[in-house]
């Protein structure tokens, strides 16, 4: 048998063939016992792999997994927005961001004052987390492990510290 | 006061249709609800669990900044998992250009080995229990050149035709057949090895 | 006049125990801290080349098979003080206790800053850590001990 029939035998079997070729393998199917041997052998594979891939779950947790997601969308999001920004923009944004953050404060002030934020939850909820220059972090927080991640980002910087912190060896 | 919508029970379309109009929350169900199957995907391509976890990742991301073209002519999840394996076929791209002319690669296409192999007469994975049978299919899986199993993957588990894994894979109809051929040649005969190693 | 007096008796004793309520809080807020620190290292390998790492069982929301404790530490932090903890050779930790239910933890890593964190202590343990080389990773968690 050679290549050409073997493959034939195998798009036979996908039904990848026009309805006059297939009848032609039909036919040399019932004359040629090898052909009927190789093509039972594909079949087997074909039927035994169908449904039974192994289901491999994902090794991170949704939410750190998430997490990292909108991390991403995050910083993908500010290097579109940059080159757009005018230079006119950015000189009014320099007076635009104190005022808004002041108005900010005054509302959330307005909220403590309020009791509808308690003051321990403020700092957390303006995130009050502060990196070196070297490193950016990500934070999350899973309220099902009750627990917050901060996870350093920058992978050089993290490293040297890391090594040489664990000292392993 | 506005009530927060329960996302568990939404139906997929339901859930793509609030994420569409910026709604990360409804988004934030669908990964929690598919992210096993699109990382299992990326494993099964990649066979590295840093690649895979990165690659799986990155389809998300992709998802969200192109869920506007998403009409609803496949469910979300085939959609997603088409957007992952285009991701893993231009990472094993350019793993391929980094790496040197390997001999599989070499030996891959010619059709040459695959048609010396003696024909298994015997199906080897008759009477196994179905946890045993998944493992042992990963295990030779798992011994597949990249290019053999790719095709192996898109053929048997994603159910693509020759012509669109040829499109998918940037080689042609005929490369596809003939890497199918050998790959599933190779699976019956690293199964039949299997069951011998376990007798 | 019977309704006035019961309506300001109900006032009364809402106020105190109010203020009683309120006094209770700040006296646990501005009472020591008592922290536990832990220096991990997780890792998919079955075994750390330290036969001193001790493995620890429990589950973390990260890729990583095996974790090993590197060391641990308790620490009580009276209100408004700063206890500088040695985690390894090259790093450290510096945890101030807020006196408002929150703390300030400090990550060093070879005397640099590395990450400062405020932290509430209602919302649980604090993990600061990230990916490190042969693809493991180390964090520190830092946890309150409750009496």
């Amino acid at each position: 048998m050679n290549n050409d029939q073997q493959l034939k035998l195998q798009s036979y079997l996908d039904d990848e063939l026009s309805p006059r070729e297939n009848r032609q393998v039909t036919e040399w199917l019932a004359v040629d016992s090898d052909a009927r041997a190789l093509l039972a052998e594909l079949k087997n594979t074909t039927s035994a792999l169908s449904g039974n891939e192994l289901e491999v779950k994902l090794p991170e947790g949704r939410d750190f997994y998430f997490s990292k997601i909108q991390r991403q969308l995050e910083r993908e999001a500010k290097v579109q927005a940059a080159p757009v920004r005018e230079p006119v923009l950015a000189r009014l944004w320099k007076y635009v961001l104190p005022l808004a953050g002041t108005a900010a404060a005054v509302i959330v002030f307005a909220m403590v004052l309020q009791k509808q934020i308690s003051p321990a939850t403020l700092a957390y909820v303006a995130g009050e987390g502060e990196t070196s220059e070297e490193m950016s972090a990500y934070t999350y927080h899973s309220q099902a492990d009750g627990m917050t991640v901060v996870w350093l980002a920058d992978n050089s910087a993290a490293t040297e510290v890391s090594s040489e912190a664990i000292e392993i060896q | 006061m506005p009530t927060t919508p329960d996302y568990t029970s939404q139906a997929d379309s339901e859930l793509v249709k609030s994420s569409q109009k910026g709604d990360m929350r409804a988004f934030e169900e669908l990964v929690g609800r598919h992210r096993d199957k699109i990382y299992a995907r990326a494993f099964s391509m990649m066979r590295n669990e840093e690649e895979a976890i990165d690659l799986s990742q990155e389809a998300w991301v992709k998802a969200w900044q192109r869920l506007v073209q998403f009409q609803g002519d496949s469910s979300f999840v085939t959609w997603m998992t088409r957007i992952v394996i285009n991701l893993c076929l231009d990472q094993l791209r350019k793993n391929k250009r980094q790496r040197a002319e390997s001999i599989e690669a070499m030996d891959e296409d010619g059709g040459g080995v695959e048609r010396h192999l003696p024909v298994v007469t015997v199906n080897p994975t008759e009477g196994l229990e179905r946890g045993e049978l998944r493992q042992r299919i990963d295990k030779a899986l798992a011994q597949l050149s990249k290019e053999h199993r790719t095709v192996l993957i898109l053929h048997e588990f994603e159910d693509l035709e020759y012509k669109e894994i040829a499109k998918r894979m940037g080689c042609s109809i005929g490369t596809v057949m003939s890497r199918l051929f050998y790959a599933r040649r190779r699976m019956a005969s690293l199964l039949q090895s299997l069951k011998k190693e376990r007798t | 006049m019977t309704k006035q007096l019961s309506s300001f008796a109900g006032k009364f004793f809402l106020s105190i125990l109010v203020i009683a309520f309120l006094a209770s809080t700040v006296a646990a807020q501005a009472a020591d801290v008592k922290l536990d620190l832990q220096l991990i290292w997780g890792t998919n390998d079955a075994d750390s080349p330290n036969p001193q790492h001790k493995r620890i069982e429990q589950k973390f929301p990260f890729k990583w098979k095996n974790y090993f404790e590197v060391n641990r530490q308790q620490v009580s932090v009276a209100p408004k003080a700063m206890k500088a903890v040695i985690m390894s050779p090259h790093c450290s930790v510096n945890v101030s206790n807020l006196a408002d239910g929150r703390i300030e933890v400090k990550l060093l890593g070879k005397g640099k800053k590395v990450r400062t964190e405020i932290h509430p202590l209602a919302s649980g343990m604090l993990v600061i850590g990230g990916d490190a080389t042969n693809d493991t990773s180390w964090f520190v968690v830092v946890k309150e001990v409750k009496p």
